[in-house]
């Protein structure tokens, strides 16, 4: 043990005192602030029990900011335009592989024609939306909001209220539960209803362009099933006739495109377009508004 | 009591010279950079599509609702969906923008996706080695023939750890805040949020929603994260008296803190799994008003369970260490 | 140590007070294995105290006991009349001790070590950490990281460590493992010295020589049993040791040996004497006898003609004295 007999003066005590400053701050800064940490984290714990167990009134808000309403005027004066879909699964897209629908290709070759950039501003539209469902969903803010904000309003409806294929999701067995006789039923029940509906939009909005989607036949290839198509064309007919008395709203037809071409542009669930069908769409209601 | 402070000061000391923190401040200060790019992507991408916030929440709202009507998809799936369509349609009700991108709110989204793995693996690394540390490297020969009880030390390795948790927990925040901030800007601090969302069968129970400011929000969700993060550290502890070596409670824990983020995300029909500690550590849902893991989970159950969980671990801790022989 | 009377290693006769380490009949089971059966023995005040033993006699076993770090299953241990299993707080404040290695806080500085376990005592000032650091002479040092130390460094560290409460007792298990023979030299002297301000030393040690060397007292241990406490001396004594002749002419020098009545000669395969120490004297004829017959022995040797290049005398080994030790009884 007598490796170093005497240690030499030191000649570095400088550095020595700052060690020993600094090694003696370390334990009251991390004590402290260890401390305070945990008191903050404390209190935030017993406010969440608080607020959970016991809620308080809690903030008051400040008053709701008026979103951007639509201005009305000729398509041309405007800067960009805005569109609002809604609806059901045939303006969501359902059966287009891409998930496009005829929605996003009518607002890309409208942007080319017009020459002008086109937003959409909110695709709305639900799969299995009935129209009864929809008329409630117009008292929403959401929808009101968007809808309120567009120049062109693009919508399918009824589909769901006539064929009744909501509840499983849009896939329906080969035409069998499907019969001519119950659709012509459910037709007086259903088109008052899309009356409401297009009498609430026009108060939501009263300058967009509204566009409607007319329904087709999807099961014009089976015999039994063909005579459906009356029911669909009394639909559109009345559609037609209550867009006649708005002034501003254009019914597009598709039932001939699924009659005339049989399945070619059906998807495989046998009910709604593929993306050829959907692009069929689009194009049709591009040109209805030129 | 000048004691056990002393004691104390020696554990604190410890575990910092170790640079177990450093490390963990480290690791931060990696990976927040990285979460806050992404969404700050998110973000751009999102503005770029819509140009009202409003807009954005209605297209959520619809596209799961769209979900919703898909019959492949699970029932507890569906469940959360349905409240969070139901939250979304509170918002856009009253007008307030349930996600504003700023500093706050995204440490307040850290925070909830941190809880249930991200911040126990950091508090791990200071619980995990706390006790078996000593025993690998020899030194609790030193630590224990001296003369103080063997339950002064322990308890001092407890409050150490408590307050290592804290400072953990705090840190994670602050800088979790102050990188985001430099992306998002640093306000948003008054901005409202509504808790009080409570589930009632499928429907949401919006009797008690009121709406709370971001800074009380986040203060909130630190002091649950906080108490959960104390349950893994307290387990932990015991885990590190338990096993012999470092690496084996290290992994035992990790093991336990996956495995409930596992049991958390498959929301199991097997209804006893909600006795597991781990599966109730996300106690910021109960704040935010999303469904629970398991149906029946309400933050009192949670809490309960916790509480059994972190204080039987010390029970155990200190029967066994108090009586345990040093051996090796 | 300053305050402790200096005069108590002295006293000669071993009273009830005069006892710093009293160990009781203690045992140790591991499961249902008895590993520790019945040890007993009492370390006086200022005497160094061996615990000699072969690796896995329970040595180590019996000191994590005496420190604390094991509870007997029986039996107890008094440090100045204070119980460790019952008040460690209080008894454990008279020993200072190493258990096997040194082992520190590597990521500590010396003095921060020292710093960590002055906290855990009362009464242990900043000049008393320096003081220690003196006594054990790493003033130069003490500020560097522990893991930059060498083996010898940490013993001394791990010495200080142990001086810092002023104990009444050090304890010391293996102190010599890992040291180059210089570092062992000095810390014998060492531990002479600390003996010398009147400090009572418990050293462990597997190496007979070792003891010898260091210990006034020693308790043999063997199998979990202590077999023997005494004078280090006395016991060597009685084992006996060999008287080792080497001889320009071992053939008649061995014939002549054999005729005397107070010589035994002992065969090639009966002793236990050191096989390096025989290497270095070839022709060695190894026998037991008197000290006192030796001098006769050479004046014979000398009329008969027979030349005497080396007598020596080797000390038993260990295992010898077990045997001795043991004799009549089985070892487990």
């Amino acid at each position: 043990m007598s490796k170093r007999k005497q240690t030499e003066p030191r000649s570095g005590s400088d550095s020595e005192a700052v060690r020993e400053r600094r090694r003696s701050a370390l334990w009251p800064a991390l004590g402290w602030s260890t401390v305070a940490c945990s008191l903050l984290l404390l209190l935030g714990f017993v406010w969440a029990l608080r607020d959970t167990w016991h809620p308080s009134a809690g903030l008051a808000l400040s008053q709701p900011s008026a979103p951007p309403v639509a201005t009305g005027g000729g398509w041309a004066d405007k800067p960009q335009l805005l569109v609002a879909a809604l609806g059901d699964s045939l303006t969501r897209g359902t059966g287009d592989e891409t998930g496009d629908g005829y929605v996003k290709a009518a607002v890309n070759s409208l942007q080319k024609t017009l020459g002008k950039p086109v937003k959409l501003i909110n695709n709305l539209a639900v799969n299995g939306l009935t129209a009864a469902q929809l008329v409630d969903r117009l008292d929403q803010k959401g929808f009101q909001e968007s809808i309120a904000q567009a120049d062109l309003v693009l919508m399918t409806i009824g589909g769901n209220d006539l064929f009744q294929i909501a509840q499983n999701g849009g896939s329906v067995a080969f035409g069998g539960d499907v019969s001519p006789e119950l659709l012509k039923e459910k037709l007086p029940g259903a088109e008052p209803l899309l009356d409401r509906i297009f009498a609430k939009l026009r108060k939501i909005n009263p300058y967009a362009r509204i566009v409607y989607v007319g329904l087709y036949n999807p099961f014009y290839d089976v015999t039994a099933a063909r005579s459906i198509s009356e029911t669909v064309l009394e639909w559109n007919d009345y559609a037609h006739r209550l867009a006649t008395a708005d002034g501003n709203m254009t019914v597009v037809p598709t039932y001939d495109l699924f009659e005339s071409n049989g399945t070619a542009y059906l998807s495989s669930d046998h009910f709604h377009p593929n993306d050829k069908g959907y692009q069929r769409i689009a194009v049709r209601i591009v040109q209805a508004l030129q | 009591m000048a004691n056990l402070l002393a004691l104390i000061h020696n554990e604190t000391i410890k575990v910092w010279k170790k640079k177990r923190f450093a490390v963990i401040v480290l690791v931060l200060l990696v990976l927040i950079p990285v979460f806050v790019y992404a969404q700050m992507k998110v973000a751009q991408n999102n503005a770029a599509k819509f140009k009202d916030w409003r807009a954005e929440v209605q297209q959520r709202i619809t596209d799961n609702t769209n979900a919703l009507s898909s019959d492949r998809i699970p029932e507890e799936w569906k469940k959360w969906r349905r409240a969070l369509v139901q939250q979304l349609q509170y918002y856009l009700d009253h007008d307030v923008n349930p996600d504003t991108p700023n500093a706050v709110t995204f440490t307040t989204s850290f925070l909830e996706n941190a809880v249930t793995l991200f911040i126990p693996l950091m508090v791990l690394a200071v619980g995990s080695d706390l006790v078996s540390s000593e025993r690998t490297a020899g030194t609790i020969k030193m630590l224990l023939t001296r003369p103080v009880r063997r339950w002064r030390i322990l308890f001092s390795k407890t409050a150490t750890l408590t307050l290592y948790v804290s400072l953990i927990v705090v840190t994670a925040t602050a800088m979790c805040y102050a990188i985001s901030g430099i992306a998002f800007g640093y306000e948003g601090w008054g901005v409202p949020v509504f808790v009080g969302f409570s589930l009632k069968g499928a429907d949401m129970n919006t009797a008690n929603v009121h709406a709370i400011s971001q800074g009380v929000f986040l203060l909130m969700e630190m002091g649950l994260v906080w108490f959960s993060a104390l349950v893994v550290a307290y387990i932990a502890l015991m885990v590190s008296v338990l096993v012999r070596s470092t690496a084996a409670s290290l992994t035992t824990m990790m093991a336990a803190v996956i495995s409930g983020m596992i049991l958390s995300n498959m929301a199991s029909s097997w209804h006893s799994a909600k006795y597991l500690f781990n599966v109730n550590l996300d106690l910021t849902v109960y704040l935010q008003g999303t469904p629970p893991p398991i149906e029946g989970m309400t933050l009192g159950f949670s809490l309960a369970v916790l509480v059994a969980w972190g204080a039987s671990a010390l029970a155990v801790a200190f029967a066994v260490f108090t009586k345990q022989d040093m051996i090796q | 140590m300053e305050n402790r009377p200096k005069d108590k290693a002295e006293a000669s006769p071993p009273s009830g007070r005069d006892v710093v380490l009293s160990v009781q009949s203690l045992h140790k089971k591991i499961g249902r294995k008895p590993i520790i059966r019945d040890v007993t023995f009492d370390v006086r005040a200022g005497e160094i105290f061996g615990f000699l033993g072969p690796n896995g006699s329970g040595k180590t076993t019996t000191i994590r006991m005496l420190t604390g770090l094991i509870r007997p299953t029986a039996g107890r241990v008094l440090v100045c009349g204070e119980d460790v299993k019952r008040r460690p707080e209080r008894a454990l404040r008279h020993i200072g001790c190493i258990v096997e290695n040194p082992e520190m806080y590597p990521f500590l500085t010396g003095w921060e070590n020292l710093e960590h376990f002055a906290r855990m005592q009362e009464g242990i000032t900043r000049e008393r950490i320096a003081e220690v650091v003196a006594i054990v002479r790493m003033d130069k040092r003490i500020h560097d990281k522990v893991k930059t130390y060498s083996l010898g460094m940490r013993q001394r560290l791990g010495i200080a460590q142990a001086l810092l409460g002023s104990p009444e007792l050090l304890i010391l298990d293996e102190p010599t493992n890992g040291l180059d023979p210089k570092g062992i030299k000095e810390l014998r002297a060492f531990i002479r010295e600390l003996a010398d301000e009147g400090l009572s030393l418990l050293i462990s040690s597997h190496l007979l020589s070792e003891i010898q060397l260091m210990c006034d007292r020693v308790a043999i241990i063997a199998a979990g049993r202590v077999i023997a406490v005494g004078e280090v001396n006395e016991l060597v004594r009685q084992a006996g040791a060999y008287t080792i002749w080497q001889f320009d002419r071992p053939d008649a020098g061995r014939s002549l040996l054999a005729q005397g009545a107070d010589v035994a000669l002992v065969g090639d395969g009966k002793h236990r004497i050191d096989e390096a120490l025989l290497a270095s004297m070839p022709g060695a004829v190894i026998t037991r006898m008197q000290d006192d017959a030796v001098p006769r022995w050479v004046e014979t040797f000398v009329r008969e003609g027979i030349a005497v290049r080396a007598v020596h005398k080797a000390a038993p080994s260990l295992e010898e004295l077990f045997l001795k030790l043991t004799e009549g009884e089985s070892v487990g």
